[in-house]
């Protein structure tokens, strides 16, 4: 038979800026904005160039096991037990992270669009289509994470047209005058928005060319970064800094002023399309959580492992579905902030011990245990 | 405990799968091989054995066909008169009687020796007259084969209005002899497989060398060695027997009766498979972009042709998501409408008793009963019922209040959609993607049809046709392949 065919540079790129993008293209200005006022573009690009250079180090962890994935290669770096209290607390931050995407997509839709179906129902929607996207392995949810990419273009392109329209002065002074403190806890609040790009340990083993893929990397976090600055720059300059704090999600409420010969609500239609995105996001941390279980219990069947997960899943979904909306992005919030000091203090540690190993002359690459 | 964690560990643990393989029967001299034969084709009218005395110290030959596949004529002027000017020169040691009797006295181009029982009853099977010989343990075989088919005509499915007209038919000598046609070249490969335990069926492999991909070619060789089948009817049977799985609604394969597509898509690196039998050729692999192509396309200007596919991918997406879309329009997310076309649409639905999802699932549904009707009836009444279904059920509705004009004009702009893709199997589809996206519509509104669509999605980006992604060249993202597809750039160009 042919060679297998494996992910592509472009369906890395596509697969890292598409964890990310569902996170904050459509909340993360009222968030930033909050604290750093017009300045908050400015942050948000500032934030995505260190979690860019985050990313970087990341690759070059990953960079050291070729072919196997980050279910694996902690055992080998840290040790059987402290290896698996590392996957532990992955898999748990993978759980959580999965059940706030779910929950912040349902309760948006359940805030603006149904407010008298239950946030569990699109939850579910949600999970279900995470669970085929991971049951078409690595390969068929870098391909769909193609098409989704392609599918979140328009809602980019849509926002070219308020951007038109918006008033520059709303920006300047480009720096503004917060406070370091308010620019710092805006940065904090950014870091949700960034959360996801991990991702690319599990993906880096089935790169066709591994050569240059840092860079791949790099360029997606950096695109996000770009579209996210876009986007809060357009909503400042859209609404003005006094009228964005009140709006619930402003990048939504932006396209709502488009109005077109047979469509006049845009935003509706965006709202859906959003989902796209959502998927990709949800299936990446269904897909770490799966392997981590495997990789804590081996010889477990993926698409059994990725069930169960998925119905868990649910069932946890199910019973917050009363939890405000207000509560789940504050839960977010303080998820962000775990989430990247979690992964710089792991990803400074595992460069700093493999580099240790390959110091002593021990090959990275070998099977655990 | 333990017992409650071994049936959750089964439960999540991974399977394994095996295979096996077939046997030939060796050649058991001449009485055993005419004893094997007879038994073999016992109670069949039309097997036939001549027995001959070949000379004077009582050697015997014997003649064997299948009267119901071979041409008297031929039997007679390529095996009896050659074995006739044999007579007397059969005491000659064996070593020397066979290449004398195959290279000198029969002299038809088909020839072929065996020493396996099972072989030669397949060449019987294939209209071969079989020569067995006292003392000869080689089984010889001469091509007598009748060609009771039909003439080459125009393609009745896959009409065009440029380029040949030629299709194939279900002799697979006359088909591989319409490709030989058009690609005069010694890199056009045939190589023949024979599939069915019970009744053997020859298959052409079909490849252009050089231009294939080698790993495909081999991998399509070892599977179709490794078939394991009672009787192939027909060309689509294959599919499922090359491990393409045939669950999934989408078409995995193109199927096509005219040579000059082969030819186009052998150039493209594809293989085809030509069944005995069957006149429509298998092409692999296929893509889902391959669905919206016909053969048309190459014979026209760039521009017209890429405007014509565009069309198909819209008229696709019209019979698919068309009427969903009304539902979640009318149904629930009105708001997206622009205000002056709300107000005709509240005028023309006021007095419909029905929610537009029953509107227009009832009225897909008949259409669809309708279709399939026609389908199976002779053409003049087939027309009858388009016209009655059609207008009077349509008008009659319409007037009675039943459904809105605007549910009909959408039901009919989908269907009518769903016959602008090229590929009659793609209707199919279109069928169950219009009822999945109305049922996701009235279920979740926009959020439901997204979500099949992404559903879909993810679908067919896991389907691999024998290793080749399905989404190729969207995904992954090939530049050059793209703009091939997108421009129908000729392989000269």
């Amino acid at each position: 038979m042919p060679r297998q065919p494996r992910v592509t540079h472009w369906q890395y790129f596509t697969l890292i800026s598409g964890v990310l993008i569902a996170n904050g293209i459509m909340s993360m200005p009222r968030a930033v904005a909050a604290d750093a006022g017009r300045s908050a573009w400015l942050v948000i690009l500032l934030v995505g160039c260190i979690v860019a250079v985050l990313t970087w180090l990341a690759h070059l962890v990953a960079s050291h096991f070729p072919t196997r994935d980050a279910a694996e290669w902690p055992k080998t770096l840290l040790g059987p037990i402290l290896g698996r209290i590392w996957m532990m607390a992955y898999l748990l931050r993978a759980i959580i992270f999965l059940l706030l995407t779910a929950q912040l997509y349902a309760g948006y839709l359940s805030v603006r669009l149904f407010p008298r179906t239950p946030t569990h129902v699109f939850a579910l929607l949600v999970l279900a289509l995470s669970l085929l996207a991971v049951l078409a392995k690595v390969r068929g949810f870098a391909r769909f994470s193609e098409v989704a990419f392609y599918m979140s273009i328009p809602l980019i392109l849509f926002i070219i047209i308020p951007f038109t329209k918006g008033n520059t002065l709303h920006l300047l002074p480009l720096v503004g005058d917060t406070p370091p403190s308010d620019l710092l806890k805006s940065a904090l609040a950014a870091s949700y928005s960034y959360a996801g790009f991990d991702f690319l340990w599990f993906v880096y083993p089935h790169l066709r060319r591994k050569a240059s893929a840092g860079t791949v990397a790099f360029g997606a976090v950096l695109l996000t970064a770009i579209v996210y600055a876009f986007v809060t720059a357009t909503t400042i300059m859209y609404f003005g800094l006094e009228k964005l704090g009140l709006i619930f999600l402003p990048t939504l409420a932006a396209l709502r002023g488009i109005e077109m010969v047979l469509f006049e609500r845009i935003d509706s239609l965006m709202m859906f399309a959003w989902l796209s995105t959502v998927v990709v996001t949800a299936a990446a941390q269904l897909y770490t959580a799966t392997r981590l279980v495997q990789g804590l219990a081996n010889g477990l069947s993926f698409p059994k492992v990725a069930a169960g997960l998925s119905g868990l899943f649910f069932i946890v979904a199910y019973s917050v579905t009363d939890l405000p909306l207000y509560q789940t992005i504050a839960i977010s919030d303080i998820f962000g902030i775990f989430d990247l000091s979690f992964f710089v203090t792991s990803i400074f540690v595992f460069l700093i011990l493999a580099l240790v190993r390959n110091r002593k002359g021990d090959k990275c690459d070998e099977p655990a245990d | 405990m333990d017992n409650w964690w071994d049936l959750l560990k089964s439960f999540f643990m991974a399977e394994d799968a095996t295979r096996s393989t077939h046997n030939a029967i060796p050649s058991r001299g001449f009485q055993g091989n005419l004893a094997y034969l007879r038994e073999r084709f016992s109670n069949a009218h039309d097997f036939s054995v001549r027995e001959l005395q070949l000379g004077g110290d009582g050697k015997k030959a014997a003649v064997i066909y299948l009267e119901s596949l071979t041409n008297p004529a031929r039997i007679a002027e390529e095996v009896l008169i050659p074995l006739g000017s044999f007579i007397g020169m059969a005491e000659r040691p064996q070593a020397k009687v066979r290449p004398l009797l195959a290279k000198q006295f029969l002299s038809s181009s088909n020839l072929e020796e065996t020493t396996d029982l099972k072989q030669a009853e397949g060449l019987l099977l294939d209209g071969w007259t079989i020569i067995l010989m006292d003392g000869l343990n080689t089984i010889l075989a001469v091509g007598t084969q009748s060609n009771p088919g039909r003439a080459v005509t125009a393609s009745e499915t896959e009409t065009s209005i440029f380029g040949p007209k030629q299709a194939f038919v279900e002799a697979h000598t006359v088909n591989l002899a319409l490709l030989r046609q058009k690609l005069k070249t010694p890199k056009l490969k045939l190589e023949e497989f024979r599939l069915g335990t019970k009744s053997p069926t020859g298959v052409m492999f079909v490849y252009l060398e050089g231009t294939a991909p080698d790993t495909f070619v081999r991998g399509v060789r070892e599977r179709l060695a490794n078939i394991e089948v009672e009787v192939l009817i027909e060309s689509s049977y294959l599919e499922s027997l090359l491990g393409i799985s045939t669950l999934s609604p989408f078409p995995q394969a193109i199927y096509t009766e005219r040579p000059d597509k082969v030819t186009a898509n052998l150039l493209e690196g594809r293989v085809a498979l030509v069944v005995d039998g069957s006149p429509d050729v298998l092409v692999l692999p296929t893509a889902f972009p391959d669905l919206f192509q016909v053969a048309d396309d190459y014979y026209q200007r760039t521009l017209p042709s890429l405007l014509i596919r565009v069309l198909r991918v819209i008229a696709f997406f019209l019979a698919t998501t068309l009427p969903s879309l009304y539902v979640v329009l009318i149904s629930f997310n009105y708001e997206v409408l622009p205000t002056n076309l709300i107000i005709p649409v509240a005028i023309f639905r006021s007095g419909v008793p029905f929610p537009p999802f029953i509107e227009l699932f009832g009225m897909l549904l008949i259409v669809d009963i309708l279709q399939e009707g026609a389908t199976r009836l002779p053409s003049k009444v087939g027309q009858t019922i388009g016209v009655v279904g059609g207008f009077v059920l349509g008008q009659a509705v319409i007037e009675a209040g039943l459904i809105s004009p605007l549910s009909l004009i959408t039901a009919a702009l989908s269907f009518i959609g769903s016959f602008a893709i090229p590929d009659y199997r793609v209707v199919g589809l279109v069928r169950i993607l219009r009822y999945a996206l109305l049922l996701g519509a009235s279920l979740l509104s926009g959020v439901g049809v997204v979500a099949v669509w992404l559903a879909v999605f993810i679908h067919i980006a896991s389907l691999e046709v024998l290793g080749v992604p399905y989404l190729r060249p969207i995904a992954p993202l090939s530049k050059k392949s793209l703009g091939d597809f997108i421009l129908h750039r000729k392989k000269d160009e």
